[in-house]
């Protein structure tokens, strides 16, 4: 097991270096630069205060050059300096990225509570008109685009009820809102695997024999049924951390959630570089550390996997 | 619309001008007025630096308005008048500007503002290596010294009309010196003024506080407010999204927000809030071109494509009718606009003069293909403009739909606003729809005076008009010649001018005693909360 998830953290090399290398040659190859940015529309500095600026951030030298920058201080832990407010990047993010985990596991847990709770009941109701209508929401959940949900609930939770606040990162309850919306249509996916796992392990023989020695239909469910049946959603829950992490960037520009979502689509618009490449580095790191957490949940679910 | 674009709306114009505009909304002056309470505004942004020798960004600027006070103000008049400078005297060669300070005022930490810290502040802005953004603007002041604790002198080394006006933004904001000696390059995050409102708190991304500053004393005549701000305390909200915006004001939880075209209507049609309409504003919407590429080059062919336009579809339909249709190449609201000129001398809407100057031009109706053609070249271009707004896509789509009655074909391309401006300078594009916003009449210096603002255009005989403007102090002669250069812009159809976009403000009904200044700005520190 230690080997295997030393491999495993081992191989966050090439992945940051590929990233790292992509997010480059990405902002190597967009036109628009930063400086011009900054002064867009207005009247331009002088170009000794240009040129000064260029120098700051180091975009007056070669491309090669500035990789091999760029590069070494990523190693030393320096995400560099945001192009706009002149602070660290590692600082920025460091101040947003609770932010962003906070919404991503808020809005798992809820996908966690309702998917699980949506499958389990259809499968269970299987064929009846319990099963129809959860697929039926299942169905309305996945085809439903997460900004604008997160309209709809602005517009009902919000400003006709006043139950909840539209917007800001300040309390548990500014949480509620954009979990729910992330987290209610990811619920739509488990939901689905929840439900035909379910359905597999339901029809096997060691239920069978559970059910004839006279066990609680409950327990049957809970304890020997859902273990089994959750293999296949653990993988999904992994692969929708990633979506998540990536659907928050949207669902905290509509509730202006002060993560790190937020902050790439505003670095994205103004061309911060710096910032850009932080958030991406950053978040790439904690899809490949989540993927590996899930990984080594296998072995923890079911005893059978062995890894070496 | 937003930031770049509305670029510094912050505080510009000239000496000598314009009647005070009507736009003040009617106030109930009887009422008692209750203090305290917290202001709740909204920031589209988290600003990069409250350091006005730091930034120039729109965002940054308004804030530091809260902050700092300048020396001097655009009154309702549109005249310079004295804030923390009580006179001043020009000298006879116009090149040297005394001011005589106000005694007994103190920044919020404290330390006493004096001629001294005038000085400072400037001597820093100017220092090259502070490499401050907006230097630039100050590049025609040679050196400011203070003559003993009360006088501060100014030498430019020329004459140069917007000097009291750029003395009115906020990247002219006095500093304290102390301040910046003890925080240094955390300044921007310290920031400490001698202004209305005091620093308290910033959460980065989320929210910026000001408390009220109870020592502040209140020189401008266009204030009711002598004293410190009504209101305790004002809290920026940072929401990006405009949406997000309108859903937090309809749910009470901001109390002042800054209208867009697609809430303007759901507000203006409310009752449950006050609006604010500025129909004078600073910003101005054009159509520019690509000089160096013919025919483009041709001033004919331009204004062939400027009269086939129908500038008020554009205003009806792509502004929703919240504009002002603008002949002049100069925004409504600054000075030196004058609608006669757009009249007389602006390029209107009759396709059928288009199509007989086109005629002219040897650009001929193909009738197999119902478009133009000239020694073998088709008139087919395009209207190039800024993507993430509707109002320049549907202008772009209407001249789309314009220029192919007259038989030219357009096709119509969006870029995000980092591309555009890379791209520009390169000179690979027709032409495009542009909107500026400076409240100076130097914005013509600024978009046309050689190499123009994307360097593609140049004139020597309109460079002369427009030096002359600049360095003209006296404020009617500098009208004048302000005039003069829009005719000459208008006859070498150098830019299609459209419309200016009003600027509008949606608040609370307990939002009291809501007035704007010159700039269209709201006056903070005459408005208290009913509840």
């Amino acid at each position: 097991m230690v080997v295997y998830a030393t491999r495993r953290l081992l191989f966050l090399v090439p992945v940051v270096l590929g990233v790292l290398t992509l997010v480059f040659l990405i902002r190597a190859l967009v036109p628009g630069d930063p400086i011009d940015i900054l002064f867009f529309g207005q009247m331009r500095p002088d170009k000794a205060t240009v040129d000064a600026m260029r120098r700051e951030y180091g975009l007056d030298v070669s491309l090669p050059v500035q990789y091999i920058r760029f590069l070494g201080s990523v190693v030393r832990g320096d995400l560099g300096k945001s192009v706009r407010t002149r602070r660290p990047v590692r600082a920025e993010i460091q101040a947003r990225y609770k932010n962003t985990l906070l919404l991503a596991f808020g809005s798992l847990a809820v996908a966690v509570v309702v998917g699980l709770s949506m499958g389990i009941l259809a499968a269970v109701k299987r064929d009846t008109p319990v099963d129809t209508v959860t697929m039926i929401l299942a169905m309305w959940g996945l085809s439903m685009p997460a900004f604008w949900f997160g309209l709809i609930m602005i517009s009902v939770f919000s400003v006709r009820l006043r139950w909840l606040p539209v917007m800001g990162s300040e309390s548990l309850k500014h949480l509620i809102l954009p979990a729910l919306t992330l987290g209610l249509i990811a619920s739509t996916v488990l939901a689905r695997i929840t439900r035909s796992s379910m359905l597999d392990v339901l029809s096997a023989q060691y239920i069978r024999t559970a059910r004839a020695k006279g066990l609680q239909y409950g327990v049957i469910i809970l304890r020997h049924a859902l273990k089994n049946a959750l293999i296949p959603v653990v993988t999904i829950l992994g692969l929708q951390m990633g979506g998540l992490l990536g659907g928050a960037f949207i669902i905290e520009i509509v509730f202006s959630w002060h993560g790190v979502g937020e902050m790439a689509v505003q670095a994205i618009q103004q061309r911060d570089f710096p910032v850009v490449q932080g958030v991406v580095v950053v978040v790439a790191v904690t899809y490949v550390l989540i993927n590996l957490a899930v990984d080594l949940t296998y072995s923890a679910l079911d005893p059978r996997i062995v890894y070496e | 619309m937003k930031r770049r674009w509305s670029v510094v709306v912050v505080a510009l114009v000239l000496a000598g001008l314009l009647v005070a505009p009507g736009w003040f909304s009617g106030q109930t002056a009887a009422q008692e007025i209750r203090r305290g309470g917290t202001l709740r505004l909204v920031l589209g942004e988290d600003p990069d630096s409250l350091d006005p020798h730091v930034t120039v960004s729109a965002t940054a600027s308004g804030l530091q308005a809260f902050i700092y006070d300048r020396l001097v103000y655009i009154n309702q008049n549109g005249l310079p008048a004295g804030r923390l400078a009580s006179s001043w005297t020009v000298s006879a060669d116009q090149k040297v500007v005394t001011f005589k300070l106000r005694t007994g005022i103190k920044f919020h930490d404290g330390t006493a503002f004096n001629a001294q810290a005038v000085e400072f502040t400037f001597k820093r802005l100017l220092d090259p290596a502070q490499a401050a953004p907006a230097r630039a603007q100050f590049s025609e002041v040679k050196d400011v010294k203070a003559l003993n604790d009360t006088t501060v002198q100014f030498t430019l080394e020329k004459p140069f009309a917007p000097f009291f006006t750029n003395l009115t933004t906020s990247y002219a904001g006095i500093i304290s010196p102390t301040a910046v000696r003890k925080f240094g390059k955390d300044f921007g995050r310290n920031p400490v003024g001698t202004g209305p409102f005091k620093f308290d708190s910033w959460i980065a991304g989320s929210s910026i506080v000001l408390a009220r500053n109870p020592d502040y004393q209140q020189f401008r005549e266009d204030v009711q407010n002598k004293g410190p701000v009504h209101v305790a305390s004002i809290i920026f909200k940072i929401v990006p999204a405009i949406g997000t915006r309108i859903a937090a004001m309809e749910a009470g939880e901001l109390d002042v927000i800054p209208l867009t075209l697609t809430a303007a209507t759901r507000f203006l049609n409310d009752n449950r809030f006050k609006t604010v309409v500025k129909k004078d504003a600073f910003n101005f919407v054009f159509i520019e071109f690509n000089y160096k590429r013919p025919p483009f080059d041709n001033p004919k062919f331009r204004a062939a494509l400027g009269w086939a336009v129908d500038k008020k579809a554009i205003v009806e339909g792509a502004w929703g009718g919240f504009a002002t249709l603008n002949l002049n190449p100069i925004p409504v609201g600054v000075a030196g606009y004058d609608e006669k000129i757009g009249k007389q001398y602006g390029i209107g809407f009759d396709p059928r003069k288009a199509a007989t100057m086109l005629d002219e031009l040897g650009w001929r109706v193909n009738p197999a293909t119902r478009v133009r053609e000239n020694s073998g070249r088709t008139a087919k271009f395009s209207c190039w403009t800024y993507s993430g707004f509707d109002t320049v896509k549907r202008g772009c789509e209407i001249i789309q739909a314009n220029l192919k009655d007259v038989g030219i074909d357009v096709d119509v391309k969006l870029t995000d606003f980092g591309t555009m401006s890379a791209e520009m300078p390169k000179a690979q594009f027709d032409f495009d729809l542009m909107r500026w916003t400076w409240a100076e009449p130097n914005i013509l210096s600024l978009l046309f005076k050689a190499p123009g603002w994307r360097q593609l255009y140049s004139d020597s005989e309109l460079d002369t008009a427009l030096d002359r403007a600049d360095t003209t102090m006296n404020a009617a002669r500098r009208l004048d010649v302000v005039k003069q250069a829009q005719v000459m812009i208008l006859q070498k159809a150098i830019v299609i001018p459209i419309l200016t976009d009003w600027l509008m403000t949606a608040a609370q009904s307990y939002v009291e005693n809501i007035r704007l200044d010159y700039f269209g700005g709201i006056i903070y520190e005459d408005v208290w909360l009913k509840k």
